[in-house]
Order: structure tokens, then C-alpha cells, then sequence
């Protein structure tokens, strides 16, 4: 069922409706921490540049959302030979943070 | 009377009092009832049904109905189901006759000569996929989605 659920998710992160948006990133937060380690190349390369998107989106919960929690479950989900694509992704969360607070200020 | 509020189906899965009934059914209900209305299509009232599957989808992984086991389960149709048996009978068959590992599209034995059975199998085969055209669907799906985990 989850090869079936990630690409719809996928394509729901880019919703209009930020609501919408949120809740896709809560879902596949959950679906992350059920599925430890269970993500291999193809579903990575796929999802990656989508919440790397979702890092910059417009919404403040989204992004906020993505920072704390999803970049950690993301990377704890994909098998180990991906460890690198999560320190890139961790690399760019505080630029990510340092906008925020730039916006917030 | 108040208007009924879409996101109802979404506090149904989530009271606590169905705790119990549920977790039997999550896979046919993600599978035929969410999956489908999660995919994008234009227009308000699709946007709203897609963000009620997903507050429902949500509702059920936040509870932990949807578990891990669950997520790895798949519904199988019968043409889906036949496909899987004729792999299985192939895998079996290739055993038997002393091959490793099957190979696509060779009809000959190891040892050089051609095989009738092998042919015959994979008329077999063929003759299985135009009677349960339907049997492709997972693979069809499996292309254009993510393939396996």
C-alpha cells in the first residue's frame, strides 16, 4: 500500500491549499516513522526534491513543520546509502530557519 | 440545523470508541475508499474531497491504525491474484528444471537445445495474461508509481 500512497502524497505537497499542504506533510511524517529504513532509491529521488521544495514554501506551518520534524524522519526512513542526500538536506535547513526568522523579523 | 461539516468522516475514524473496529478494515479503506480521492484533480469541490481523504488518512495513521504492517500489506484483486500464482508456478517450474534464476525471453535450456516445456510455458503464459487482462494493472501501476519499497 505505501508505493501505491507515496507518489499521490507526492503530488498533494504541491497543493494550493496550505492546509492541505500541512496535512500531506504530517501524513508522510507518520508514514516516515512507520517505515524506518524501508525507502530505497527510486522513492529517495522522488521525494527528495519535493521537500526540499516544501522547505521554501509559503505557508509558515509547512515550513516550520518540515525543519523540526520531517528532514530527521526522512532520513531515518531511507536506507543507509542515502545518508549523504540527509546532510544536504540538513545543510540547507538553516538557511531555511535564517529566512524564516529574517521574514519573522 | 447545522450544516454537516465535511471533515465528519475524519472525526468518525479518530473518536476513540472506534478503536476497536477500524484496524481490520484500514487496508480496503485506504486502498479503495482514500486513495483514490487523494489524487489531484481541478476544481474546488475536488479540492476539498482531497482534503477530507487526507484528513482521514491522517486520522488513521495518527491513531496507529495504520501501522506498519498495514502499510506493507497490499489488496490483491483475482486477475492480480493470478498473476502472482503464474510467477510463482514459472519460479517453481525453473527449479525444477535446474535453473537458478529465470530469465525473460530465454527459451532455451542451459545446456543448448531448446526446451518444449519452457515454450509451452510461456504460451501458458501469454494465454493467462489475455484471458485476466487485469493482471497488468499492478505492474502498469507499479511503473508509473514508485515500483516496490
Amino acid at each position: 500500500m505505501a508505493p501505491a500512497l507515496l507518489p499521490v502524497l507526492k503530488t498533494d505537497l504541491d497543493d494550493f491549499d496550505a492546509s492541505t499542504r500541512e496535512l500531506c506533510c504530517l501524513s508522510l511524517d507518520l508514514m516516515f516513522k512507520a517505515l524506518p529504513g524501508a525507502l530505497s532509491e527510486q522513492p529517495v529521488h522522488e521525494l527528495y526534491p519535493s521537500l526540499l521544495k516544501r522547505l521554501d514554501d509559503s505557508a509558515d506551518p509547512v515550513r516550520s513543520y518540515l525543519e523540526l520534524n520531517q528532514v530527521a524522519a526522512f532520513t531515518k526512513a531511507s536506507q543507509y546509502n542515502y545518508e549523504f542526500a540527509g546532510a544536504a538536506m540538513l545543510f540547507a535547513v538553516p538557511f531555511q530557519a535564517f529566512g524564516f526568522l529574517l521574514s519573522m523579523s | 440545523m447545522l450544516a454537516p461539516s465535511p471533515f465528519a468522516p475524519a472525526f468518525l475514524l479518530c473518536r476513540p470508541e472506534s478503536s476497536s473496529f477500524w484496524p481490520p478494515h484500514v487496508v480496503p479503506l485506504i486502498s479503495h475508499g482514500l486513495q483514490h480521492n487523494m489524487v489531484w484533480r481541478s476544481g474546488r469541490v475536488a479540492g476539498t474531497v482531497r482534503k477530507v481523504a487526507i484528513v482521514c488518512f491522517y486520522g488513521l495513521l495518527r491513531r496507529g491504525y495504520a501501522d506498519r504492517k498495514a502499510l506493507f500489506q497490499v489488496g490483491i484483486c483475482f486477475s492480480c491474484l493470478c498473476t502472482i500464482i503464474m510467477c510463482k508456478a514459472k519460479s517453481v517450474f525453473a527449479q525444477s528444471l535446474g535453473l537458478r534464476q529465470w530469465q525473460f525471453g530465454m527459451t532455451t535450456h542451459p545446456r543448448g537445445r531448446s526446451s518444449p516445456s519452457l515454450l509451452l510455458l510461456l504460451l501458458l503464459l501469454i494465454s493467462s495474461f489475455m484471458f485476466f487482462p487485469g493482471g497488468t494493472r499492478a505492474t502498469a501501476s507499479a511503473e508509473n508509481g514508485f515500483g516496490r519499497l
